[in-house]
């Protein structure tokens, strides 16, 4: 009889302490890999100021923020915040935000996001 | 009802209240209204996650152009702390003086009234207003306040709407969230202000011969709308305006600014006038982890703003959060575009809500594991009595809370808990006396009832105020940790006296009503028990050597036990961390990094976030900070602003709903992101919400002395040598800022003179050409927020001290002068903020902690500058006064400080708790010695709560504290009934070996019980981090201490009673 008792309260226990699932994680999202060319910036690509020097057509508008799409070490286009300087001659001085190291991918930008797999179809030197 | 139940007795108050209340129908009533008034404050009352914590704060900014730091210092920062120190209820004053700009923060005390401290403030700003320098600006004063930081933050996010437009949208949607009732402060976070930017062209400028300094003067002039008067006219009056207010880029451009050659010039000639953004000054992404549960983004990371709301002080956040969030529900579609990503980011009231459920689902297991081990010891209808007056206790506790404007919130949940254990007390002891009294006599059930209660009453009132007393001195604890705690002693003894009164009122009238008076066979664990005990202790008493033996041993094990802290088996902490649903990263780049460096490491580390499966969202913010929470608050997040500030805000699963904690979370992450930090030479500290109340960093030195230079390099030293080295400190920083460079445009005064120019022109000129110059807004009639006009050069124009030769000025004969002829560029070292506290310099030293409490790298670090220079020089180190300002000295501050005041409070609370418990003690007793002999008990908690820390691996913590505080009220009880029943047995004629003998083994199951109700009702506290340590102590102190004071208690009451009547039979014949 008592034991049986001790049961029961183990059960109402153990109820109490059950709790809720938490909700399933969504599905990451489509983003199918995109064939681009890409340019490695090298230190050819400086001026004599010290800024990097791209292809004006290279830069993105994010959203109305002004930026490059770098591939990063897991083969994904990123954006890039930068700082644009003076257009010349098709290309654009950078105040800041690239290093001269990067590679970016270049155009078209029509289905590349931020996160986008790119399958390099051409590797260009400096512009 | 013709025989009143007290003739041939004489009742005490316990008696008394029984004989009104145990046939009366008053009783149902009061239980009734009880219950439901406690319901409804249950409902009513303001839910919160912590006690909320009144710090009255503010910072004063006071600007002087062009002042330097020392400057600023001198003429600014020092009188201001001197003004404001002399104030009463100021705690601390912290300045910083920057260039052109100083800074006070004046903390006042703790408690202290928000409203008429900074009305205080403000009287003693203006009082003192004509003793500002000239030249400096009409101070700002800006409150810091707990209800200004947001309960609730909404992240609207886009790929394709552009900062003005997302901004502009977040401004609509504040506009209808902030109708909800209860809110205060709101605002928006990223995004851009809608602006018109006049980017001039100073090539152009100079073919038409304008300058800047005309362009605006014209612009200005013409922005303007007078209403100048009235037309009356065949009884009609109409009202007149007169000018043109300008109301779109369109009408900017087209003001003619200058005549070139009879032709008129307009400003797009000579400038590109645009209506947008303007240069972005910061940046807000957010980002998505593995656990985002709605439907994901294209993109990994998408450029944001965030609605932070506050509420007012007062309101339930539970309802307030609920408001704002059933409104936003409303909008979206509407107000907020469907392309607009919504993510709620900040739930205060939902997280409140949910630590307050399950704590209220803690306390139901409590109960019913209470109840458990009721039935099985008293049997159904006991328990059942029992069982109806533990809510009846706890929600008028409640309302009690509701009534005196407290909120409900963990620590008041943790007192119930606490508390639970002990209530049950009152009426077991009186339903266990009726019970034995119907047992014996089974007469009249109300005499019978009454005579019980009147028997153990004195005893009993006795015992709780005991417990009463224990709690109450912790009100006395100082600083935030005292508001933080006070629920503990305001609840646990409104707790204690509402079940005194039930106990004996309620638990009689049940009793009559219900209990049945024939005893059951006794169990056969209790007879086991009993048998066991009366052996032992007949064998204790009756040998000397054995008894000796027994004292000798808990002695020794005593004082073992006490050894564990010192062998560092049982280590110290203030408060362990909570396990949290978000954390913060702050980041600060480089001096001289720009938004976008800055905005690289903030991709980094959110790159390194994104990877763990528990994190549904980040924010990401450059130049700027995110929402404001009150720990950043105190830390003084609200002064950070520049391209070289960033944070990362990390939002997790649900605590309820991930099996790991984010301490866990944190030190898996925090490799990776401090290799981020070393990388990029960024300064990347985790937050973490602290479990307690927030300090400015956990470790921190703060180095006093006569030269700031000085001071400066024994920062450093101690930044890149002791600190560096130290065990466990991550993220060490300082106050001394890393070097960087400033241009000083130097103006040739005598050449300026020569060529009519006015150093003033040069600076308005510089100004326009550098940082651009707001001037007016434009009139739209539907913007929310103004759209200011913005004269600024092309980006490219203004990269460096040589773009300044394209500036020219033009003097008073129309002559144009190139800057480069009257002023020269100076490349020097930037002047350097000067830190400040209470009025003297101050260098500071800031440390985290990876794990581990801040004690022991604090006692490391102490003992070696004790012993080694540091820079040359010895330091003086102090943990409580401030060094003497003639010497260069530390004073540690920070977690560990706190842990020191807080040990300090709680230890002399617990001396003072003893101190009044003897003396209740000496009061009842009419004796000095047994209450020492009953405090005994005291002490052998000990014996179980520090090898209780050990066992489980848990640091030593206030709440453990709390909990050696709360176990001497506790036992003493215990140990009460003990030596009261001695006595009765002793007073009844039995010898004095028989009469502690049979007290102890007639108390023996209620000790048991009350002992295992407290053990088994905290039990379930002890998976808190926090308050794991209030679990511990209570539980493994009782423990000891029931087994112990079992024996010690008889055998020292044994050991008093043999030599006080050898002491009496000598006396006589000397």
């Amino acid at each position: 009889m008592k034991r049986s008792r001790i049961w029961l309260a183990g059960l109402c226990l153990a109820l109490a302490g059950c709790t809720h699932r938490p909700p399933p994680a969504s599905p990451q999202p489509l983003r199918p890999t995109v064939d681009r060319a890409v340019l490695a910036l090298s230190a050819a690509d400086r001026t004599a100021r010290g800024n990097i020097v791209i292809p004006t057509d290279s830069i993105v508008d994010y959203a109305g923020l002004p930026g490059v799409f770098v591939l990063d070490a897991h083969g994904r286009a990123r954006f890039r915040l930068i700082k644009i300087g003076k257009p010349h001659d098709g290309t654009s001085e950078i105040l800041s935000g690239l290093e001269g190291n990067e590679t970016l991918v270049l155009p078209p930008f029509q289905g590349v996001f931020d996160g986008s797999p790119v399958h390099v179809i051409r590797t260009k030197g400096s512009p | 009802m013709t025989e009143r139940p007290d003739n041939g007795l004489h009742l005490n108050i316990a008696g008394r209240l029984t004989r009104y209340f145990i046939d009366s129908k008053l009783t149902i009533l009061i239980l009734l209204t009880a219950l439901l008034t406690g319901l409804l404050a249950l409902y009513l009352t303001p839910r919160t996650e912590n006690p909320q914590i009144v710090v009255p704060a503010a910072n004063i900014i006071v600007a002087k152009p062009g002042a330097t730091p020392r400057e600023v210092k001198n003429l600014v920062v020092d009188p201001l702390q001197a003004i404001l120190h002399g104030m009463h209820g100021v705690h601390h004053t912290y300045g910083i003086a920057l260039d052109s700009e100083g800074i006070v923060t004046v903390r006042f005390d703790v408690g202290q009234n928000r409203i008429t401290s900074l009305v205080r403030l403000y009287n003693k700003i203006m009082s003192n207003y004509n003793r500002m320098p000239p030249g400096t600006l009409r101070p700002i004063i800006q409150p810091l306040d707990v209800n200004q930081v947001p309960i609730v933050t909404i992240t609207l996010s886009s790929s394709h709407y552009d900062p003005v437009a997302l901004r502009a949208i977040a401004v609509d949607a504040l506009h209808h969230l902030r109708r909800a009732p209860g809110t205060s402060r709101s605002y928006v976070i990223g995004g851009q202000r809608r602006r018109i930017n006049i980017t001039l062209h100073p090539a152009l400028m100079r073919r038409y011969n304008v300058t800047l300094v005309d362009i605006q003067r014209i612009v200005h002039a013409t922005n303007i709308d007078i209403p100048s008067g009235q037309f009356i006219n065949a009884n009609h009056e109409a009202t007149i305006h007169a000018g043109g207010m300008l109301r779109s880029a369109h009408e900017v451009g087209s003001i003619v600014v200058s005549l070139y050659n009879h032709e008129p010039v307009y400003l797009h000639d000579v400038a590109t006038v645009t209506d947008g953004g303007g240069t972005i000054q910061n940046v807000h992404f957010i980002g998505f982890g593995p656990a985002y549960s709605k439907p994901r983004p294209r993109n990994l990371e998408l450029p944001a703003v965030t609605l932070c709301l506050a509420k007012k002080a007062g309101t339930n956040a539970v309802t307030v959060a609920n408001g704002i969030l059933s409104r936003l529900k409303e909008l979206e579609g509407t107000v907020i575009p469907p392309g607009v990503h919504v993510d709620v980011t900040r739930d205060d009231g939902a997280r409140a809500n949910s630590a307050v459920n399950l704590l209220i689902h803690h306390l139901f297991i409590a109960i019913v594991t209470v109840v458990g081990l009721l039935v099985v010891f008293l049997g159904w209808r006991a328990a059942a009595i029992v069982t109806i007056t533990i809510p009846v206790i706890l929600l008028v506790t409640l309302a009690v809370d509701y009534v005196a404007g407290q909120t409900i919130n963990r620590i008041t949940l943790f007192a119930l808990i606490l508390s639970l254990g002990l209530l049950v007390d009152d009426s077991i002891v009186v339903v266990e006396n009726v019970f034995r009294h119907y047992a014996e006599r089974g007469a009249d059930r109300i005499r019978a009832a009454v005579s019980a209660v009147n028997e153990i009453g004195r005893p009993t009132n006795l015992a709780t105020l005991a417990v009463i007393l224990a709690f109450l001195p912790m009100l006395s604890v100082t600083g935030m940790m005292g508001p933080y705690m006070a629920p503990i002693p305001k609840n646990v003894p409104i707790a204690m006296i509402t079940s005194l009164f039930v106990a004996y009122t309620v638990a009689p009238w049940a009793a009559r009503l219900w209990l049945k008076g024939h005893h059951g066979p006794e169990s056969l664990a209790t007879r086991v028990l009993r048998r066991g005990y009366e052996r032992s202790m007949r064998a204790l008493l009756s040998r000397r050597a054995v008894r000796t033996g027994f004292l000798v041993t808990i002695i020794l094990l005593l004082g073992g036990v006490m050894a564990l802290p010192a062998w560092r088996v049982v280590n110290f902490k203030m408060l362990p961390r909570n396990n949290n649903n978000s954390f913060d990263i702050t980041i600060r780049t480089p001096a001289g990094s720009t938004l976008e460096d800055t905005n690289r490491v903030v991709q980094e580390i959110g790159d390194v976030v994104r990877r763990n499966p528990y994190v549904t969202t980040y924010q990401m913010a450059a130049g700027g900070v995110g929402a404001i929470n009150f720990s950043g608050l105190l830390r003084g997040q609200t002064l950070k602003t520049g391209p070289t500030v960033g944070e990362v805000q990390v939002e997790l699963v649900r605590k309820s709903e991930r099996a790991i904690s984010s301490i866990d979370i944190v030190r898996a992450l925090r490799p990776a992101i401090t290799a981020i930090g070393l990388r990029d030479g960024a300064m990347v500290k985790i937050e973490q919400h602290p479990p307690g109340p927030p300090v400015r960093a956990t470790v921190m030195a703060e180095v006093f002395g006569p030269h700031y230079r000085k001071l400066e390099k024994i920062g450093n030293a101690l930044r890149y040598g002791l600190f560096a080295r130290t065990r466990h400190l991550v993220g060490v920083d300082s106050s001394v800022p890393h070097r960087s460079w400033q241009y000083t445009i130097a103006v040739n005064r005598r050449e300026a003179a020569l060529d009519g120019v006015t150093p003033a022109q040069v600076a308005q000129t510089l100004k326009g050409f550098l940082a651009g110059i707001d001037d007016g807004t434009v009139h739209i009639a539907h913007a929310k927020e103004p759209v200011p006009i913005r004269f600024r050069f092309p980006i490219a124009d203004r990269m460096g001290p040589q773009d300044l030769g394209k500036i020219f000025l033009t003097n008073p004969e129309g002559k144009e002068i190139p800057l480069s002829m009257i002023a020269k560029v100076v490349r020097h070292p930037a002047p350097r903020p000067i830190y400040q506290k209470d009025g003297r310099e101050v260098v500071y030293v800031t440390a985290g902690m990876s794990q581990g409490s801040p004690v022991y790298p604090g006692i490391a670090m102490w003992q070696y500058l004790k012993h080694h220079a540091v820079d040359g020089l010895h330091l003086h180190q102090d943990f409580m006064q401030d060094p003497s300002s003639l010497h260069y000295g530390i004073r540690w501050s920070g977690d560990m400080r706190l842990t020191l005041n807080v040990f300090r409070d709680l230890g002399s609370a617990f001396g003072v708790a003893i101190i009044l418990i003897y003396m209740i003690l000496v009061g009842y007793y009419r004796s000095f010695m047994i209450p020492l002999i009953v405090m005994v008990a005291i002490p052998l908690t000990l014996v179980g709560v520090l090898p209780g820390h050990a066992l489980m691996h848990q640091f030593f913590t206030a709440t453990s504290m709390i909990g050696v505080i709360a176990l001497a009220g506790v036992v003493v009880r215990n140990s009460l009934l003990l030596i009261d029943f001695i006595l009765e047995y002793e007073r009844a004629g039995h010898t004095l070996v028989d009469a502690v003998v049979q007290a102890g083994s007639v108390r023996l199951r209620p000790i048991i019980l009350t002992a295992l109700a407290i053990m088994l009702g905290t039990a379930v506290m002890i998976v808190d981090p926090v308050f794991g340590g209030l679990a511990i102590s209570l539980i493994f102190g009782t423990l000891a201490s029931t087994v112990l004071t079992l024996f010690v208690i008889p055998l020292g009451y044994f050991a008093y009673a043999n030599f006080t009547r050898r002491h009496m039979a000598k006396a006589p014949t000397r």
